[in-house]
This record gives C-alpha cells, sequence and structure tokens, in this order.
C-alpha cells in the first residue's frame, strides 16, 4: 500500500509499505477514505517532537471501512464504516474507566520510554513518534487499529466524510478546550491560534453558551474565517499589542477563560518571542511558550487556561507568578477523544456543528508532500488539508 | 547521576534530535536522552541508584559489604558484584482486577511465560515443584526446578529455586486490594543469588543484565494480559524503512558509541552499596542498542 513516511525535519514522501496485518486479537484493519494533517503533525515536520524514526507512518485523522477484524473484536464487521480515534486505548483500565482515554495505561508498547520523560505513560497515538507508542498512522491506503472493538465509531449513512472526518481529533479537542473553560452565562473567551483547532474552539464556545469569543492570530485568511465563517471578534497580533487590547475589549478586567490554540510552535515578534527562537534554535529550551505567558499575563482573576495545544518538553520563562498570585486554574492534554464521539456525531447529524467548513484544501495522499509544504507555510490561504487515497 | 555528568548525546530522534536532549540535559531533568535510552544504560543507572536505596532504606542490610561495581567487558554490561552473591529487585503495579483472580492466574505457574519476557516455559513437577526454562543470551537455555514454599489463597505466593540451579533465585508476589474499588495491588521480589561471586554475570543469563527493568516489564505485561487482554505491540506493522539503509537520517538509528544515559531510579532497588554511592550509572557507558529494536520490544 501507499504511506506518508516520515524521514526528517521538512521530509515526508508517499512509499509503498507492505499492508498492515491483524497483530493482536482487539485490532482491526481499516481502508482509508478520508485521512488530514493536523497541526500536531507540523510539530512532527518541522522536527519538534524527539523519537521519530525514518520511515515512521504519519497521520492520526482518519476514518475508513473496515476489511478485517482481529478475533478479539466482536462489534465490528467488515464493511462497516468507521471513525478512528487518534488515541489508542484499551477501555479497561483505571484511567479508560474514568474516561480520561488520552491517559490509557495499556497502549503504548515503548511506556518506559515516556516513564523516563514524564514519570508516567500516556496512551499510545497513531503516527505520533516512539515514546507515544511507535505506532504506524492513517495517512495510508490501510490502517492497523489496535483496540478497535473500543476504539471506533460507526457512522450511519447520511453525514459525508468531510463532515464527520474531524471527530476523531479536533473536533472533540476544540469540545474539550471549551468544556474546561466551564464557561459561565455572560462569560468572555480568548482564543490564541485560528487554526483548525481555534476555529473549532470559536463554535464549540458558541454552542457552550459564551458570550463573547475573541480570537487572535495574524494570518489574514484565519483571521478573516474566524471572523466570518466561526463568528469570532478577531485580534491580528502584528497590528495590535494583544494584551491591551484585550483588557480593552473585556472592560479592564480579562478574559474569564484563555485558550492556547498553538502550542509549542509560537510565533511573535515580542521580546520574549525572539527569545524562544534564539533559545530553541540553540536548543537550550525544546518548546517556546510565548503564547502560554501571553495568556496567563491576559486571562482575569481566579480564570481559566485552557491548553488543547501541544507541549512535549521543557519551558522557558514561565510566568508561573502571574498565575499563581492570580490564583488560575490550568487544564491541559491530548483529548479524551472515545468521550465525545457519539456526542459529538449526534451534534453533527441534529446540524448544531458542521466543522467542514475549514477544510480549505482537497488533496490525493500522492500530493502528501506538497500537501505538508502548502500546510505549513499557509500557502494559499490554507487552513486545514483533507487527503483521499 | 547527577545533573552535572549529563552528557549530550547526539539522539535519534531523526536530523534534529539534539534539541531535545541538550535541552534537557542541563540541569535537573538531565536524566535521559530520551531519543536514544539504551536499556543496558537504563537498567544500570537504576541499578546504580537502587544501591544508595537500598542502604538509606535498611532494606540493604543483608546486602551490606557488596561494594558493588559495574564493569564493561568487551562492550557488554555486566554487573559484576566481587565476593558477594545477592541481588533482590522488587516492583509494584496496580491491577484493574480483584486478587482472587490475578492469584488464580499467577498460580498456574505455566501462564508466567506469558508475561515474563525471558521465560521459555515453566511446567508442572511432582507435588509443589515447577521446572523453568529460561532464555540464555546468545540462544540456548538455562533450566532449573524450584519450589512453592508458600502460599496463601489470594494473597500471596512464593517460590524458591532448588539446591543445584545455576543462579540460586526466588520470588514472592503478593495481591492486596486497592480500597474503592481501585483493583489490586501486586507487589513482587526476586532474589539471586549466586555462589563464587560472579552473581552479575550468571544473572545476565537469567535477566539479560537489567534484572530491575525486566521485573517492572513483566509487571507491566502482566498487567497488560488482565486488565486489556493483550500485550500492546508494534512488531510487525508497517513502516517505510525497508530502504532505511540509504537515507543519511538513518544513521542515529544505531547510533555511535555513546554515553548510557543517566536515568533516577523510580522504584525499587537492586542491591546495598555500604557508602551508598551509585556509581553504576556513571560509568554505565555503552554502546546503545539499535532505538528501532527497542521501541520493538
Ligand atoms: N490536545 C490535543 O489533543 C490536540 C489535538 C489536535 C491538535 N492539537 C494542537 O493544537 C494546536 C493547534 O492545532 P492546529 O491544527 O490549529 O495548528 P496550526 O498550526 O494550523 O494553527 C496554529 C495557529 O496559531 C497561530 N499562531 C502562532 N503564533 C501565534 C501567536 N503568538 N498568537 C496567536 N496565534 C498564533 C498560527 O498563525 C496558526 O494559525 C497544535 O499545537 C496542535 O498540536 C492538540
Ligand atoms: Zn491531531
Ligand atoms: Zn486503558
Amino acid at each position: 500500500m501507499k504511506a506518508v513516511c516520515w524521514y526528517g525535519k521538512n521530509d515526508v514522501r508517499v512509499e509503498t509499505v507492505p499492508d498492515p496485518q491483524i497483530i493482536n486479537p482487539r485490532d482491526a484493519v481499516v481502508k482509508i477514505s478520508l485521512t488530514a494533517i493536523c497541526g500536531s503533525d507540523r510539530h512532527l515536520y518541522d522536527g519538534y517532537v524527539p523519537s521519530m524514526q525514518p520511515g515512521d507512518i504519519l497521520g492520526h485523522e482518519f476514518m475508513g471501512e473496515v476489511v478485517d477484524v482481529g478475533p478479539g473484536v466482536d462489534n465490528l464487521r467488515r464493511g462497516d464504516r468507521i471513525l478512528v480515534p487518534f488515541n489508542i486505548s484499551c477501555g479497561r483500565c483505571f484511567f479508560c474507566r474514568r474516561e480520561l482515554w488520552s491517559l490509557c495505561d495499556n497502549s503504548n508498547p515503548n511506556a518506559w520510554m515516556a516513564e523516563k520523560l514524564y514519570g508516567y505513560s500516556p496512551a499510545g497515538l497513531f503516527g505520533y513518534s516512539h515514546i507515544l507508542g511507535g505506532y504506524a498512522g492513517g495517512q495510508a491506503e490501510y490502517v492497523r487499529v489496535p483496540f478497535a472493538d473500543v476504539g471506533h465509531l460507526k457512522i450511519p449513512e447520511g453525514p459525508t466524510d468531510e463532515q464527520v472526518l474531524f471527530v476523531t481529533d479536533i473536533l472533540p479537542t476544540a469540545y474539550q478546550a471549551v468544556e474546561q473553560c466551564e464557561i459561565h452565562p455572560g462569560d468572555t473567551v480568548a482564543i490564541w491560534g485560528c487554526g483548525p483547532v481555534g476555529q473549532l474552539i470559536i463554535k464549540c464556545a458558541q454552542l457552550l453558551g459564551a458570550e463573547r469569543v475573541i480570537a487572535i492570530d495574524n494570518v489574514p485568511e484565519r483571521l478573516r474565517m474566524a471572523k466570518e465563517q466561526a463568528g469570532a471578534e478577531v485580534v491580528d497580533f502584528d497590528r495590535v499589542h494583544v494584551l491591551e487590547t484585550l483588557k480593552e475589549m473585556t472592560a479592564g478586567q480579562g478574559p474569564d477563560a484563555c485558550i492556547d490554540a498553538v502550542g509549542l510552535e509560537a510565533h511573535g515578534a515580542s521580546l520574549d518571542a525572539i527569545y524562544d527562537r534564539v533559545k530553541a534554535a540553540g536548543f537550550l529550551a525544546t518548546d517556546r511558550p510565548h503564547v502560554l505567558r501571553e495568556a496567563i499575563q491576559a486571562c482575569r482573576k481566579g480564570g481559566i487556561l485552557s491548553i488543547p495545544g501541544v507541549y512535549g518538553g521543557v519551558l522557558d520563562k514561565l510566568n508561573l507568578g502571574a498565575a499563581f498570585n492570580k490564583a488560575l486554574t490550568f487544564k491541559m492534554g491530548q483529548t479524551h477523544v472515545h468521550k465525545y464521539l457519539r456526542p459529538l456525531l449526534e451534534r453533527i447529524e441534529r446540524g448544531e456543528i458542521d466543522p467542514s467548513f475549514i477544510i480549505t484544501h482537497r488533496l490525493h495522499l500522492d500530493d502528501a508532500p506538497h500537501a505538508y509544504e502548502v500546510f505549513k507555510n499557509r500557502q494559499d490561504g490554507c487552513v486545514k488539508v483533507v487527503m483521499r487515497p | 547521576m547527577d545533573g552535572s555528568g549529563a552528557v549530550v548525546p547526539r539522539g535519534a530522534a531523526g536530523r534534529d534530535p539534539g534539541r531535545w536532549t541538550a535541552a534537557l540535559s542541563g540541569g535537573a531533568l538531565a536524566l535521559y536522552g530520551v531519543s536514544r535510552i539504551s536499556l543496558n544504560g537504563m537498567g544500570l543507572a537504576v541499578l546504580g541508584s537502587g544501591l544508595a536505596y537500598g542502604s538509606t532504606t535498611g532494606r540493604g542490610r543483608r546486602l551490606r559489604g557488596l561494594g558493588a561495581r559495574v564493569a564493561r567487558p568487551a562492550g557488554k554490561l555486566v554487573a559484576r558484584l566481587p565476593g558477594k552473591r545477592r541481588v533482590m529487585v522488587r516492583h509494584s503495579v496496580a491491577i484493574n482486577s480483584s486478587p482472587e483472580t490475578l492469584y488464580r492466574y499467577w498460580r498456574d505457574f505455566t501462564n508466567l511465560p506469558r508475561f515474563m519476557d525471558h521465560l521459555v516455559s515453566v511446567q508442572p513437577g511432582e507435588g509443589n515443584r515447577w521446572h523453568w526454562v529460561d532464555k540464555a543470551p546468545g540462544g540456548g537455555t538455562v533450566e532449573w526446578d524450584a519450589e512453592i514454599v508458600k502460599e496463601e489463597p489470594n494473597e500471596l505466593i512464593a517460590w524458591r529455586s532448588l539446591p543445584g540451579a545455576d543462579v540460586a533465585n526466588s520470588g514472592i508476589v503478593r495481591f492486596k486490594a486497592l480500597p474503592a474499588g481501585r483493583g489490586t495491588e501486586v507487589h513482587v521480589t526476586l532474589e539471586y543469588d549466586a555462589p563464587g561471586g560472579q552473581l552479575g554475570a550468571a544473572l545476565a543469563k537469567l535477566t539479560g543484565d537489567e534484572p530491575q527493568q525486566q521485573v517492572t516489564e513483566d509487571l507491566r505485561h502482566f498487567k497488560q494480559i488482565m486488565e486489556a487482554g493483550e500485550i500492546p505491540t508494534t512488531k510487525g506493522q508497517s513502516a517505510g524503512r525497508r530502504d532505511v539503509g540509504l537515507h543519511k537520517v538513518a544513521e542515529p538509528l544505531v547510533g555511535d558509541a555513546g554515553p548510557g544515559v543517566d536515568m533516577p531510579a523510580s522504584h525499587g532497588e537492586s542491591t546495598g552499596s555500604p557508602d551508598g554511592s551509585a556509581t553504576a550509572g556513571a560509568q554505565a557507558a555503552t554502546a546503545p542498542r539499535d532505538v528501532a529494536r527497542e521501541a520493538q520490544r
């Protein structure tokens, strides 16, 4: 089969590799009908995530048709059309039982690596480095799905692939990010990043009752989408001072909740952002926490900081003093996708949300190298790329 | 084992992997070069810290006077424990299951090879006896007989090798219900004992150099079987690595000789050292193994 393989920084190629097989009893093999490139894949493409190996198959947002099932899977059969959550979870451990699916104890074959890095290992993920399992991903014609009996959602006739695909990752990510904000009537939510995740966060914030939604970025097309299609007030960080602007927009109080939908590759021209770049380039820090700092600074006293943006290593010069003295609450982590599968599908079916508006590029899997380039550089107004094998 | 001794490995995380390892090697987090962690290095680092742990907790009492040292004959790591004979490793894990179920599975020793990586088979013999067959490094097997010396249903099982084993060994597993439906704590202690002083070399035959890492992984697999019904793996999956040798980027996969990675002990101990000095990690220089292979374990 064909698969998108990672060979190093800025180097992905479509290669012919062996077809996946059932390996464990609870596996299934899925023929991919639609897959996407996620902002998280950008971190791999940019070489920010350690323990990638040349030849690793990328991709963790995908859906398709079941073509094979292991003897331990009794609720799937050939021909089923399914979504597959990006986290791999056993469904039976302490964490899965508490719906903390992305923290599953039993799905990372390389748990020992993650334990050295993080103390304890989170769940394995598709196509996301060997620390997080080393599983082959779904930017391919076929994919092996471990623990498929709990790791799927059957899709009925009706919604299109494009309408439901993002339930595998970025829609629940957006939803969880907003849920973590514990929105009360009258609340203002500020969102850093108008990428695919940011756009869907705007929608979810409206859905969950935010009074005002303010979105921050500097990419014109993305700001336009945030304003015109998602319906947020927007702030261009190239044009205005973000902190002052937010203060002004919130009667001098600050947003009730701040969401970092940018993660470890934040851009900026302020002193601290330049400092981060220099440090990261010189290998003195791993992540660039410019947005995190700004969000901490901006948040109102007693507010909530929700962090769906990915961090992986150590951060430098974090203003924890501001967070402490303003008594902020931090919520973060990889999304517990399984928990949101059905509720979000139902919202889509009821027409409450249609996440497909973010798709700007529809390409063939063979075009993946080009697709990564376009997505990385935000060419041609690129917000979200989907690929069909 | 402190940050000052940390060496910045050129990682195997791809073309630009040094970023993390370098960033992390400077300070309190100087504990890993994740991109090229060698299990060998890790095992010994754990062993090293275990020495200190044992001697400060008093558990090392029986092990006092070991003067544990680590040598590296011909590139292979062997814990040499001159003049003494005993290594003890402990580990525990919480499993979302009842003591009864876990006890029943473990008590049938023929199940042990399902989660103990180094075992080939355990077969019932006469009475309370069991015949153990273990994989020796470089092919071949090591065999011995052991007997159950104590058992309390749903609580504990203790076994001990019979006289004549290459490496005398014993083990005890305890099962204890955790509160509020949190499952069961499974606690394992293993002891190895070699007459004649070359315990390290003898032990390597049984556990592949890293008794602590071995017991950690074995218990992890036990938990995975009991909870998930299978051990997660990527062995046999697809990857674009056929032509990996042709890529320049393939080079870090194997890596050149470099330092083993300093690692704090997260749990357990191995042996005690009189002064508690953890020398193992610092000296645990070893040729890193193929990361890909490690990752497939
Ligand atoms: N928690 C999870 O489970 C999960 C799931 C999916 C994605 N993510 C993460 O969410 C983040 C966003 O994903 P995406 O797909 O939208 O990625 P993306 O890269 O397309 O979007 C990031 C956006 O942030 C903007 N940005 C950069 N610096 C900024 C700054 N200083 N202030 C404001 N905006 C800034 C960029 O211009 C870009 O539009 C990534 O870190 C991704 O890894 C997390
Ligand atoms: Zn993602
Ligand atoms: Zn689990």
